[in-house]
Formats: structure tokens, C-alpha cells, sequence
């Protein structure tokens, strides 16, 4: 196979055609169906071809190398394998829901996240860079809160989606944190290259945090309790979820890293404790369910708690088992799902005492449940046999205590198994039922069993072409094959045994007087868990309630006191570089403003009355736009004397109307205000003198000044950043002004049809002065657009001066002026402007240019571009947008 | 020179901490202009401040001109918050059932 990339994208790209054939993937589901499932099985066949074996396949393409990121994927038999599993499984598990879910609006959405669920799938076990493998491993929690939260009209599917999520989430953070640490210690986040690594340099931290993950995602005590809570999602989900994918990904990411860290002191007994507690807490739970799903489970969980063992053992025999376990499990437990959700449809109860002889009623899943049970209960013919024996084989070998505990154990489990299939078989005339399944839903359910079944039929062959290999890619002898009779060993007489003390077992669970799941029963950790949440949220509102009282005014306050106590420590007073105040002569001038300023700041601050405030805030404005023009900043000064005059004009509308519907609000005390804002502006103003001192290089500004005459035609450096160099930033700008001129639009549109208020007379002296304003306004403003380039105006300045024009010939009262000509002409302005801004900036790409670059016609001394085009478009949208204010806020100050 | 603007731009946001402190809308909306004139004036300030040496190039040596960088920054600064402050205007006017 050439690359393994088509593969990992092939049911995202399912996922994607689904969500773009939404209604027709719904009207002809048995069709989608077919064609979906006919795509994983190719792709599980393509894969399969490719599994010798040879070692592992690299793929790589650099993603951010400099931080050890790549996507890179990395092929072992192993993965290849278990990429077949999770294929083929995909395939069963889409055709069984376009059978379930048939012409049902909720069909398309499970499609779609199931597809998206077997490439992140595939991306877990490809993944050869540790952190593309975290992203694929955060995406299957992702995706599986929502498949398991599928029915989210229920409020138990929510909760228990959340817990599941909040559970694995909080070990994907672990997993992060041990990747991180496991690339410092090794510097490198290639799984390969850490596979062939030393032990020694590996710090025990790095391997605890990975374990916890792991087991988080594949429910290990004491995080066991999510799996059986997650079968609320529909039965597609929970097949796939319990067989080849999720609970996998942990076991999964165990298997490849044993070789390695068993040879650590801590990974052993961690694994095989977790894994024989697993296995035990899942056997009390399940004999005491009555649900058929929920006992289904729970040997998820017991069959979980193995495969932890045999990656904890991590000797070459243990990960033979591991390879067949995995295999066996995921063959009967997909089907054992499906079935379960064949026998609720026909039957409408999940419930095992009243599903008595329901097997007998439906040949195709009564067949797949026997077959699939004698697997699971590790009967002679079945793959299930070879898993129990190579599970038992391996932990005698490496310790006859441990293969004990896992024989007891492994009898509960055995007894859960008799518990399911022993109702399901047993004579019971009164259920019955007429109708068929639909056979979609059958076939879903057949052919994994099938396979199974195929698989030991030959397996000679499967052993030497798939699983050996597979094996093989995790440390296990090359040589080594599967065979069913290996003499009499000691596992196979502690197989025996096992079977032997789980009817026993069976007998005492199926007695009528075994006490039955009580109402409250909950698991320990359960409940802890809900305990812990809760907890934090009392926490977090306890300590939003310090915080925030509900009013923004304190919230304010705690905000800003937060980041000012912050910079104070980063303003750092010990280390002050002295500055060099230079009082040079003019800056007298300069002194006889402050106090001004001070005076004007200060009313404006404290006042109520709408005229001083006006004046005050108008006065602030005035002397910032002189500070501006003392510092060489001409552009700047222009602009503020234009905006501030247009503030003012909008201010007066405003506070006219807030009068009118005066609002108390409860503010904080004075005298507290008063500290506060001294104690900010102090702070401030410490910050800027020390930004002072530093010494500034100025690269950027050196380049503008000194490309601004040669590559774009313009003396006026500021202006050309702003239409030239920085014209990105200027279109975004451009496009803010368009959404706050719709923003009004849309926040006072209902009030916009009142009629305006009574017209009061403007004064005449106004009304023929403003006609003769106008007139002269014209040409200055054509000359400010002009010159802009070359000397202090431009696009802005220009559009302000014209909307200054516009606001004196509201004031005065013009007919032509009307609201409906107001927002006309705003509207098309707008649209205008911002459509010759972007031609301006597309234009460049007709030629084959790059988006923007300057495009100019030169005739003598005049230079006409591309540039001027856009200052066009830009004083285009700056009118439209204060047209549309001065519109709206005029209605209400008349 | 440094320490006056310094001190100017403290007490534009001094004088807008204040009313921002006040509670009602329009207490906000007066605030965060004072705070805007201080912050145009931080920005300019820190491209370094210069008498007589606008941006303009007519053969004055480049090194002597103003930075017109944090210029062009203000600039969008100034028209920006016009619109921002337009929009909250309308906010505060906005009938409400």
C-alpha cells in the first residue's frame, strides 16, 4: 500500500458525503447503507492485503517540525490489524444503523458522527507522532459524548454522556501531560524511535500519566463505572463503541508501549491490579443486572480488565494473547450488541426475564447470540477458546499466582455469559412474535459472527497471515502460531477449572432468591464521582458569587484591580533606568495646556448635566487632537478634529434620549472610585515613563520610510501604510464599520418607522450659512482625498469631513435630507465601497500579482494606482457608516 | 516633555476609571472615551514623540522623521472606536420592552 493517508480519511470522507446528501441518504437508507458498507469492507480489504510481515511502514509529512510535530503515521502489522478490525466492525455497524435508524431524521447525524468516530479511530492506532495521536485521541472522546449522548432528549443520556466525557477528557489531559514529559525525556515524539529506546532514561512520571490516560479511556478501576453508564447511546453505538473503537484506544495504546515499559518496576503490578479489579468490580456489577445491554457491559469491562493484565505482563507470550483477545473480543462483542438491539426492537425490552426464549423466536440472532456467547464463555471451536487459553498460558508463565486470580475471576465471567444466553435459549411459549427483522439489521449482525467463525476455520492461515504477524509487531516470537491443542498444560487445566467453578456460579446467580439490583444501587465510584462535581460546582459559584454580585460595576472593579495589582509587579520599581527628561523650549505651550485638559478630564467625569459633559468631553478631544498635531502627527490631529465633532453630534441624540428613561443604577462609593482611579492612572502612567526608557529599534517603520516614495508613489508615509502596506488591515477595519452600520440597523430598525419628533425651527442664519458651507465643502473635500498621498488627509479624513457636511445640513433642517433618501444613500454607499475596495485589492490577482500589491499607471508626474482605488472604497464605506448614524440618532435629537 | 505626556495620559485614564466606576450606561459609554483618548496617546507615545518631523517625506533624512508606524495604528484606533462608540450609543438609546 502505497500510503495509508486515503484509508485514515476514506470515512471522514463518508461523513462528508453524507452530510452533503442529507435528505437523500434519508429517503434511500438501505441504499447508503449498502454503499457506505461496501467502502469500509474495501478498505478493511485493501489493508488486510498489506499486513506481512515485513516491520513497520513510516509515513510522514512535516507538520511543525521545530516543535516536534508531525503527521506522521506509522503502519505495524498490529495497526494494520486492528485498522481491519475497525474498518470491518465500521461497515457492520453503518449498515445495522441504516436498517435501525431506516428513513429516520436522526439516521444522517449518526452516519456522519460515525464516520468521523472511525477516522479519528484510525488515527489513534496510525498515529507514529505522539501528539497527532493525543488530536485523534481527544477527537474519539469527542465524538463518542456525542454518540453516547446520541438521544439528547434524555436527560440520563446527557448525564451520562458528560460523565463519560469529563472522565476520559480528564485522562486525555494526563496523557498530555506523559507525552510531554516522554518527548523531553527521550527528545523525541516518534513512537517508533521511543519504542527502540532505553527504559532507563525514561522517568517514572512520564509512564504513571500515560497508564492513568489509558485507563481512563478503556474504564479501568477506578474509572470502570462510565462503560456500563455509556450504553444509553443507540446499539450501532454501543457495538462499535465495546468492539474495535474507544475503550480500545487505551488497551490499544497499552499493547504498543509494553514491550518497552514493562520493563519499568511500576507497570506491572499497577496494570495487573487495576486490570484484576476491573474484572472483579465488573462480575459483581453484572450478576446483578437484569438488563441485557448493561450485563453486556460489564464483560466490555472484564474483557477490558484482561487485555490490561496481558499488556501489563508484557512478556512475548502475553502479547500473543493480547493480539487474540483483542481480535476474539471485538468478533463476538459486536455482534452480541447488535443482537441485543435486534431482540429490543422485536421485543421492545431489554430486560433478560422477560426476554425468556426471545433467541428461539428470531433464527438469524438466536444463531449469532449462541455463536457469539460460546466465544465469549471461551468454548473449544470458538476464537474465544484461544484468547482464554492464551490469556491463562501467558500469566502462568510469568506468575502461577497471578494465573489463578485471573482463572477466578475469569469463571465470573464465564457465569455472566451463561447468565445471558441460558434465558435467551431457554422453552417459553408465551413470547412470541410474527414480524421479521429487517434484513440489513440481520445481516449487520451475521457477519461479524461470521467472521469469527472464518477466522478458526482457517486458521493456519489466519494465524500465519494476520495475527502472527500482528503478534509479532509487539514483541512476540515470529515464529509463534495459534493452535487450539497444545497437550495438557497447566493453563488448560485452570481453563477447565475456571469453567467448572462458573456453573457453579451460574446456578447460585440464576436462583430466584439472588438478590436482585436494588432501586438505590449505585457503585462506590459513581457516586464519588457526582459527589466531585458537584462539589467543584458549588466551589466555582461560591467563588463566582465572591466575585461577581451582579453588577458590572463591581465586576469591573475586580477585573481591573486584578490586571492592575498584576502590572504593578511587572512594573518592577527596583530596576528603573533613568530617563532623560528633556525640557526643551516649546514644550511651554504644551504646560499651559495641561492644566486645561486636567480641568476638562475632571468635569467630564463627574458631571450630570448633558451640556457640560458636552462641552468637557468636546474640550478633551480639542487638546488631544493639538497633542497629536505638537507631535508631528498631522494625519492624526485631522482625524480626531473630524470624529470628535461627529461624537459630539451623536452624544447630543443620545443623551437626549437616556434622559427621557433616566436608569438609577447602584454605583460603587466615591471615595472608593476616587482611590481606584488615582491608583490606575499613577500606575499608567509609571508604565509608559519606563516604556520610555527602553530603547525602540524601529525596523518595520524604517522599511515604509524608506520603500514609501519608491514602490508606492506617496510622500505621506502614514497614509500609505494605511492604504498600501497595511491594507489587510484596513479592509478588515472597513468591514467592521459595514457590520456597526448594520449592527444599528438591526437594533433600532423598529424604531427607525416612528415618525420623527416635532420639528422645531433651525435657525434661519444657519440654514443659509450651512447652504454656502456646503458648497465649499465639496471641493475641499475632493482636495483632502487627493492630496492624501502625498501630504496630510486621505480616505478617512476626507469621508469625515463629508459626513461633518451632511450632519450641518441635518441640523439646518434640509428637505432633500429626508430619512428614506438618508438610508438609501448610506445603503448603496456601503455596498459601493466596500465593493471597490475589494476590486481594488483583487485586481492584482487578474495579472498575476498577489492579493493587494499595487498596480500603477504613471503619466509624468502623475502616478494613478490601485491604491487610490481602494482610499476610494474606503472613503465610500466611512461615509456610509456615519450617514447611517447621523440618520438614526437625528430622528431622535430633532 | 516625556513626563507630561506621561502624566496627561494618567489622567485621561484616571478621569475614565472614575465615570467607568459610576454604574449606569451612560457612566460606561463617557468612561470608555476618556480611556480610548488615553490609549491613542499611549500608542503614539511609544513610537517615541518628535516636534516638527511629520511623516512626510520632502528630503529630510528618514532616521529624523516620526515613526509613522504607531501613527497609522492610531489613526484606525480613532476611527474604530467613533464606530464602536456609535454602536454603543445606539445600544443605549435601543427601546426596551
Amino acid at each position: 500500500m502505497d500510503s495509508p493517508f486515503l484509508l485514515l480519511v476514506l470515512p471522514a470522507l463518508v461523513a462528508l458525503l453524507t452530510a452533503s446528501f442529507r435528505p437523500l441518504v434519508r429517503k434511500h437508507s438501505k441504499i447508503a447503507g449498502l454503499l457506505i458498507t461496501a467502502l469500509f469492507f474495501g478498505g478493511a480489504a485493501i489493508l488486510l492485503t498489506g499486513i506481512s510481515h515485513e516491520a513497520e511502514a513510516l509515513f510522514s509529512i512535516p507538520w511543525a517540525p521545530a516543535l516536534g510535530v508531525d503527521f506522521a503515521l506509522r503502519l505495524t502489522p498490529f495497526s494494520a490489524w486492528f485498522g481491519v478490525l475497525v474498518l470491518f466492525l465500521g461497515g457492520c455497524v453503518n449498515l445495522y444503523a441504516c436498517a435501525y435508524f431506516n428513513g429516520d431524521a436522526r439516521l444522517p447525524p449518526l452516519l456522519i458522527l460515525l464516520g468521523l468516530f472511525a477516522s479519528a479511530m484510525l488515527g489513534v492506532i496510525w498515529s507514529d507522532n505522539l501528539y497527532l495521536l493525543f488530536l485523534f485521541w481527544e477527537a474519539t472522546s469527542l465524538l463518542s459524548f456525542l454518540l453516547v449522548g446520541f438521544h439528547n432528549d434524555q436527560e440520563v443520556s446527557r448525564k451520562n454522556a458528560s460523565q463519560a466525557f469529563l472522565i476520559t477528557m480528564a485522562g486525555g489531559a494526563a496523557l498530555l501531560v506523559g507525552f510531554v514529559l516522554l518527548h523531553q525525556d527521550l527528545g523525541t515524539a516518534s513512537l517508533s524511535q521511543i519504542l527502540a529506546s532505553d527504559i532507563d532514561s525514561i522517568g517514572t512520571a512520564a509512564i504513571v500519566l500515560i497508564m492513568l490516560g489509558a485507563m481512563t479511556k478503556s474504564a479501568q478501576w477506578p474509572f470502570h463505572f462510565w462503560l456500563p453508564n455509556a450504553m444509553v447511546g443507540p446499539t450501532p453505538v454501543s457495538a462499535y463503541l465495546h468492539s474495535a473503537t474507544m475503550v480500545k484506544a487505551g488497551v490499544f495504546l497499552l499493547g504498543t508501549l509494553a514491550p518497552l515499559f514493562s520493563q519499568h518496576p511500576l507497570w506491572t503490578p499497577a496494570l495487573a491490579t487495576a486490570g484484576i479489579m476491573t474484572v472483579g468490580t465488573s462480575v459483581l456489577r453484572g450478576a446483578r443486572e437484569t438488563d441485557l445491554k448493561a450485563v453486556l457491559a460489564c464483560t466490555t469491562l472484564a474483557a477490558l480488565g484482561f487485555l490490561t493484565i496481558l499488556a501489563g505482563v508484557g512478556t512475548p507470550g502475553a502479547m500473543l494473547g493480547f493480539v487474540i483477545f483483542l481480535t476474539a473480543h471485538a468478533l463476538y462483542k459486536a455482534p452480541l450488541f447488535l443482537a441485543a438491539g435486534n431482540l429490543e426492537k422485536r421485543f421492545g425490552t431489554r430486560d433478560l426475564t422477560k426476554l425468556r426464549g426471545a433467541a428461539r423466536q428470531l433464527p438469524v440472532t438466536g444463531i449469532v447470540v449462541v455463536v457469539s456467547a460460546l466465544s465469549l464463555i471461551g468454548l473449544a471451536p470458538m476464537p474465544g477458546f484461544l484468547s482464554k487459553e492464551y490469556l491463562l498460558k501467558a500469566t502462568w508463565s510469568y506468575s502461577p499466582i497471578l494465573a489463578i486470580a485471573v482463572a477466578l475471576s475469569a469463571a465470573g465471567v464465564l457465569a455472566l455469559g451463561f447468565r445471558v444466553i441460558i434465558p435467551l435459549l431457554s422453552k417459553n411459549d408465551e413470547l412470541s412474535t410474527s414480524k421479521l427483522l429487517p434484513r440489513g439489521m440481520s445481516a449487520a449482525t451475521l457477519i461479524p459472527a461470521l467472521a469469527a467463525l472464518g477466522l478458526v476455520a482457517a486458521l493456519p492461515m489466519s494465524s500465519h497471515e494476520f495475527l502472527g504477524p500482528a503478534a509479532s509487531a509487539l514483541g512476540a516470537d515470529p515464529a509463534a502460531s495459534y493452535k487450539f491443542w497444545y497437550g495438557f498444560t497447566p493453563a488448560l487445566g485452570l481453563g477447565m477449572g475456571a469453567l467448572a467453578l462458573s456453573l457453579v456460579v451460574t446456578r447460585v446467580m440464576m436462583r430466584p432468591t439472588f438478590p436482585p439490583l436494588p432501586e438505590a444501587f449505585r457503585p462506590y465510584f459513581d457516586r464519588l464521582f457526582d459527589h466531585l462535581i458537584a462539589t467543584l460546582k458549588r466551589i466555582a459559584d461560591d467563588v463566582g458569587k465572591l466575585l461577581e454580585k451582579g453588577q458590572i460595576t463591581s465586576h469591573l472593579a475586580v477585573m481591573l484591580g486584578f490586571t492592575g495589582t498584576l502590572s504593578f509587579f511587572a512594573l518592577d520599581l527596583n530596576e528603573w533606568d533613568s530617563l532623560a527628561l528633556t525640557w526643551d523650549g516649546p514644550s511651554l505651550i504644551f504646560i499651559g495646556l495641561l492644566p486645561l485638559l486636567v480641568i476638562a478630564s475632571v468635569v467630564a467625569s463627574r458631571t450630570d448635566k448633558t451640556l457640560s459633559l458636552l462641552v468637557s468631553l468636546g474640550f478633551v478631544g480639542l487638546l488631544i487632537a493639538l497633542i497629536f498635531l505638537w507631535f508631528s502627527a498631522p494625519d492624526l490631529a485631522l482625524t480626531q478634529l473630524m470624529a470628535e465633532t461627529l461624537i459630539l453630534f451623536l452624544l447630543v441624540g443620545a443623551l437626549a434620549q437616556a434622559k427621557r428613561s433616566k436608569q438609577v443604577e447602584k454605583s460603587n462609593p466615591a471615595p472608593f472610585r476616587l482611590i481606584f482611579s488615582i491608583f490606575a492612572g499613577v500606575l499608567v502612567t509609571l508604565l509608559i515613563l519606563k516604556s520610555m526608557t527602553l530603547e525602540w529599534d524601529r525596523p518595520v517603520s524604517d522599511y515604509f520610510l524608506k520603500e514609501s516614495k519608491q514602490s508606492a508613489f506617496g510622500a505621506n508615509v502614514v497614509n500609505v501604510i494605511l492604504v498600501d502596506f497595511r491594507a489587510l488591515d484596513t479592509l478588515g477595519e472597513i468591514i467592521v464599520l459595514a457590520i456597526a452600520a448594520m449592527g444599528a440597523n438591526a437594533a433600532l430598525g423598529a424604531a427607525r418607522k416612528r415618525a420623527p419628533l416635532p420639528d422645531a425651527e433651525p435657525s434661519s442664519l444657519l440654514a443659509t450659512g450651512a447652504r454656502l458651507v456646503a458648497l465649499f465643502l465639496i471641493p475641499t473635500i475632493l482636495w483632502i482625498f487627493w492630496r492624501g498621498h502625498n501630504a496630510p488627509g486621505g480616505g478617512f479624513i476626507a469621508a469625515l469631513v463629508a459626513a461633518g457636511g451632511f450632519g450641518l445640513g441635518l441640523l439646518s433642517s434640509w428637505n432633500r435630507l429626508t430619512p428614506p433618501f438618508m438610508r438609501k444613500c448610506s445603503h448603496w454607499l456601503l455596498i459601493a465601497g466596500l465593493s471597490i475596495a475589494l476590486f481594488s485589492a483583487l485586481v492584482p490577482l487578474a495579472v498575476g500579482e498577489t492579493f493587494f500589491v499595487g498596480l500603477w499607471l504613471h503619466l509624468d508626474s502623475l502616478h494613478l494606482g490601485t491604491p487610490l482605488l481602494f482610499d476610494l472604497g474606503v472613503f465610500l464605506t466611512v461615509l456610509a457608516f456615519c450617514l447611517n448614524y447621523l440618520r438614526h440618532f437625528h430622528l431622535r435629537s430633532l | 516633555m516625556e513626563l507630561l505626556i506621561a502624566i496627561t495620559i494618567g489622567i485621561l485614564i484616571a478621569a475614565g476609571f472614575y465615570r467607568l466606576l459610576g454604574g449606569t450606561k451612560v457612566d460606561a459609554i463617557i468612561g470608555l472615551i476618556l480611556l480610548s483618548q488615553g490609549a491613542n496617546l499611549v500608542i503614539l507615545a511609544s513610537g517615541g514623540l518628535k516636534r516638527n518631523a511629520a511623516a512626510i517625506l520632502d528630503g529630510t533624512p528618514v532616521a529624523e522623521l516620526a515613526d509613522p508606524l504607531p501613527q497609522a495604528l492610531v489613526l484606525t484606533a480613532i476611527v474604530i472606536g467613533f464606530g464602536i462608540l456609535a454602536f454603543l450609543l445606539t445600544l443605549l438609546i435601543r427601546p426596551t420592552k
